[in-house]
Order: C-alpha cells, then structure tokens, then sequence
C-alpha cells in the first residue's frame, strides 16, 4: 500500500474491528463480574448463553480480521506531534508495543502448540494417506460430529443401559462395531450376576422391562398434564368436552384416545 | 383427610433415570404400583333448581333446609380402586379364566391393527408365567377384588398456598359386592383405567411416578360398556392414555387433620423442600385446579 492516508473504507475497518474488540470484552467482563460477585456459579443455561455469546463475538472478529488482514498487516502506528506524550505516556506505549506482551505470548504459544498438535493427530489417523485435515476441517468435523452422534443416539431407544442400544443388546452385544481401542465391558454373565443382586427386589423388576414392553414412538407430543388429571378425575378422554359417561358407546371414544 | 399434591411430567427416555434418583433420595427401593381404577358418577343428577323457585316465602325449617343442600349440592365422581399384581394380566394369547372373553382379545388384536402393535410388542416378558405352572397362576377374579372408594374433592383455591391442596378420603370395602354397593347407592360406572408406576416414601411424602394405562378399545360391534369388565386383558395389550409414553411424577403429602393449619403448613413445606431439591431434575408444579374437579357437570 503505497499511499500514507488511510481510505473511508479502511478506516471503517478499523472502526468495525474496535466495535468487536469492545463487545468482546464488555461479554468477557460481564462474565468475570457474574463469576466473581456471586458466591455460587451463574447457572448452567445463563453460563452457557454467555459462553456461546462469547464465541460468537470471537468468531465474527477473527473473520473480520481474516478479511482485512493485509491491510492490517500494513498500518503503522505512530504518534502526532499533538499526541499528549507526556500525560498519557502509558497508553502511548501500549499503543507503539509491536510485541506482545509476555503472558499473552504464552498464550499464543499455547494455542499455537495445541494447533499443531490437532494436525499431526489428523496425519496419524489418515493410515499414512497423507490426506491431511488442516485446522479448520477439524474443526469442522468435531463441530459436526458432536451434533450428528448426538442426533443419531436420540433416535434409538436406549432402555436402561448406558453403553449399548436395546437393539444392539438383541443382535448380540458382542458383535457391536464399536471401533473403540477400549474394551467396553459386556460381559453378560457378569452383568447378570450383578443385575440379580442390584435388581432382587420386587420394585426393581418391573422397572427394569419397562422401556422394552411398551415402546412408544418419541414424535409424539406428549399429552397434557390437564388432560391425564382430568380424566383420571372424571374418566373424561382427551379431546372429550364431556365425561364419556354421555357416550353410550365405549368404542368411539376410546378411538379418539388412541387416535389423539 | 387432606392432600397436599404437586405434579410433574417426563417423557418416557428420562422415566429410568428419575426412578433412580428419587430412590437415591429417599433410600430405598421403589415399590411397583399396579392398581385398577373404576370410576362412577351419580345415577341422576338432580335439577340443581330447589323447588321454591320463586318468592316463596316460607320459612324453612333447619333440618329441610340440610337435606336440601344435601340433595342439591354439587355431586361428585367417586372412584373404586384395587391393587392388583402383574400375574393376574391374562396370557400372551388372551389366556383368561373366562371362555367368551378370549375370543374377544383375539378379534381385539387384530381389528387394532398396525398402530397398536407397535406399542404393544409382544415380549416374552417376566409376567408370562414359566410354562409348568400356569394352572397356579393367579388369574384375576373380579369378584374376589379388594377395593377401596376414593372420593377426591375439588381442590381448593389456591391463595398463597404452591400446592394443590384437596380433601381426600378412602374406606375399604371389607365384604361384599362393591359394583353392587356403587349401584345401590345411585352410582353408576363410567371408565375405568390401570394406574402403573412405582412408589417411593421419602419421610412423609408419597413420590408416585406412574403412567395412565387404559383398557384395549374392544371391536365396534355397538355394545357399551356398562360395567367394569370381569377379566384383566393381556398386559401388553394395554394402550397407554398419553400416546407418548409419558409418565407422571405426584409428590403427595397426607394430612390426618385438614382443620389444623400447622400440620397443613408441615406439609407444605416439605413439599416445597422437595421441590426445591429437585429443581433441575424435575419442575415439580401445583396440578391444576379445574382438570383436578371430580364435580359432576
């Protein structure tokens, strides 16, 4: 960039780049505040909601970065005659500073490692293809898979196991891909000796078929509270404005019960 | 007797886990709950209008005067409600003591078509007794079934009190023939339906997480229902009265004398302790007045 004046547009820039830095840190500091005031953590959705805030306002200014990085990488700063160097010698040198500072140096450096570290695990895991995944397609993928893996375990019904769906269970548990290195126990005999001290009582029994004897599809919106209080009060069936003693066949509203 | 109650919903996939931590909290083992509820209202509903409609001046004595606010007053649902064991479902194959009733279950199957086999998926379940000794299986006799008549009142307004608070009572009937008593006493049958779920005690609170089972629809051949049926039908044959699976959590708290209001307070507040610790778990709600009405309309 030749010329020494700054254009509207770079100026703009520069202008949007102090408005993220200041969101950024506004969040940041609303969040050190709720950590610090209170003697309890902030609760989970509002920790997460600044969380993802947080996030937000990194991610839309390393893009922004990333747009303007030349012209960035070629602004100088130097001060004006004008520029109160005596009275505001402090934040004159934080401005001039070209290097970063120490403690941020090492964070740079952390994050720097932890990068590298990502892409030679990528290289590994090819099986020597030397398809390498950069940064950001790992990124990518872990943002993806965490969702997908989330999404796919919802759809299976689980019962009361934590490791294995009800339907891996039936084909036999031994068979499951799991493409883990780690061994996941299940070993059935000894599962069932343990089950048969855990599970002796009378209560446990039933609650341990449960999930499997009655299999009810997850798409359907459950039925209101009102309504299961309300025919259990009157024997009036959801969808029914009157007690179902008006009808005087039982069949057209338990249709509508199990149509509902 | 008076109850206090709060209520909560779960769907199906968080009903193990809740079971769980409700025995962790309270120490110890769930108890299976499986109780037939029939329910009944009043043969004849009065015309709510007295006679002296009108400017009639009469002066009343005290005892009409009880009696009418007896004959006219609201009237309620009353319910019948046994315990019954999970052995005394009928067979897989509409097994029941009864002849005619197995033909029915049978033609029930098929004519529920696709949906219901979906939630009711056969399963060689632990309620199937093992094959040799299914003569001593202890088949459900209507008429050997203990009840009990429940009578729930409409709850009381709410006014600063974060509970349903409702006056209870529940007498067993010892001997004789409840059906017959219910009738004699101008009552007649509406619905009935099965109560599933575990109960677990937690110092003075009942914790009932239970789900709302009702009775196969029977083929539409134009017959009502005027009486609870004599047989229990198989168990898997069950359909669930919220399609989703979703079972209900009822934290409950009785109190002997509902006229003292320290121990109504007692209640209250263990209520609200329990549902202060279960906040995250499960939001723990006061039950809505008007679906909690057992008046007759």
């Amino acid at each position: 960039m030749n010329s020494a004046s700054l254009t509207p547009s770079d100026i703009k820039a520069l202008e949007q780049t102090r408005q993220k830095l200041f969101q950024l840190t506004k969040h940041l500091g609303s969040l050190q505040n709720a950590v610090q005031q209170n003697e309890s953590l902030p609760s989970w959705p509002t920790l997460q909601n600044t969380a993802t805030i947080i996030s937000t306002n990194l991610l839309t200014l390393s893009a922004h970065l990333q747009t303007h990085h030349d012209l960035f990488n070629s602004i100088l700063v130097y001060p004006l005659p004008s520029f109160p160097g005596q009275t505001q010698e402090t934040l004159l040198q934080v401005l001039l500073r070209k290097k970063f500072e120490p403690r941020v140096e090492d964070w740079v450096e952390r994050g720097h490692a932890g990068g590298l570290a990502c892409e030679t695990i990528a290289s590994d895991n090819d099986g020597g293809k030397k398809t390498k995944l950069t940064a950001n397609e790992l990124v990518e993928l872990w943002e993806w898979a965490g969702r997908a893996a989330n999404e796919e375990a919802k759809r299976r019904s689980w019962g009361d196991d934590e490791e294995f769906t009800l339907e891996e269970r039936e084909g036999g548990v031994a068979n499951v891909a799991t493409g883990l290195r780690r061994r996941l126990e299940f070993d059935e005999d000894e599962e069932e000796g343990e089950g048969d001290t855990e599970m002796e009582d009378a209560g446990f029994e039933g609650y341990k078929k449960d999930p499997e004897r009655s299999p009810v599809s997850n798409d359907i919106v459950p039925l209101r509270l009102e309504e299961i209080l309300r025919f259990t009060s009157t024997g009036a069936l959801p969808g029914s404005t009157t007690s179902i003693a008006t009808a005087t066949t039982t069949t057209n509203p338990m249709k509508r019960g199990r149509g509902w | 007797m008076h109850e206090l109650l709060l209520f909560a919903q779960i769907p199906l996939s968080r009903h193990n886990q809740l079971l769980r931590i409700l025995c962790g909290i309270a120490g110890t083992q769930p108890q299976r709950v499986v109780e037939r509820h029939l329910i009944f209202m009043p043969r004849k509903i009065h015309d709510s209008r007295g006679q002296q409609v009108g400017g009639t001046q009469t002066v009343q004595n005290q005892q009409a005067q009880a009696l009418q606010g007896q004959l006219h007053g609201e009237l309620f649902h009353l319910q019948l409600v046994g315990e019954i064991d999970d052995g005394q479902f009928a067979d897989e194959d509409g097994r029941t003591l009864e002849g005619e009733q197995e033909e029915e279950d049978e033609v029930m199957k098929d004519a529920a078509g696709g949906k219901i086999e979906i939630l009711a998926k056969p399963e060689p379940s632990p309620l199937k007794a093992p094959s040799g000794d299914s003569v001593e299986k202890p088949f459900y006799h209507f008429e050997k079934q203990r009840w009990s008549l429940r009578f729930h009142d409409l709850p009381e307004v709410p006014v600063r009190r974060p509970v349903t608070s409702r006056m209870v009572s529940s007498v067993d009937i010892i001997d004789g023939n409840a059906i017959e008593f219910m009738d004699a006493l101008g009552y007649k049958y509406v619905s009935e339906y099965i109560l599933e779920g575990h109960r677990v005690t937690h110092n003075n609170l009942t914790l009932l997480l239970h789900h709302i089972m009702l009775f196969p629809p029977l083929p539409p051949n134009g017959t009502s229902i005027s009486s609870p049926r004599k047989s229990l039908p198989p168990y898997c044959s069950l359909v669930p009265l919220d399609q989703s699976g979703g079972y209900v959590l009822q934290a409950s708290a009785l109190v002997q004398d509902g006229t003292k209001p320290e121990s109504i307070t007692l209640g209250i507040s263990q209520l609200k302790a329990f549902k202060d610790m279960m906040k995250g778990v499960v939001e723990l709600e006061i039950g809505d007045r008007l679906a909690l009405d057992t008046r007759v309309k």
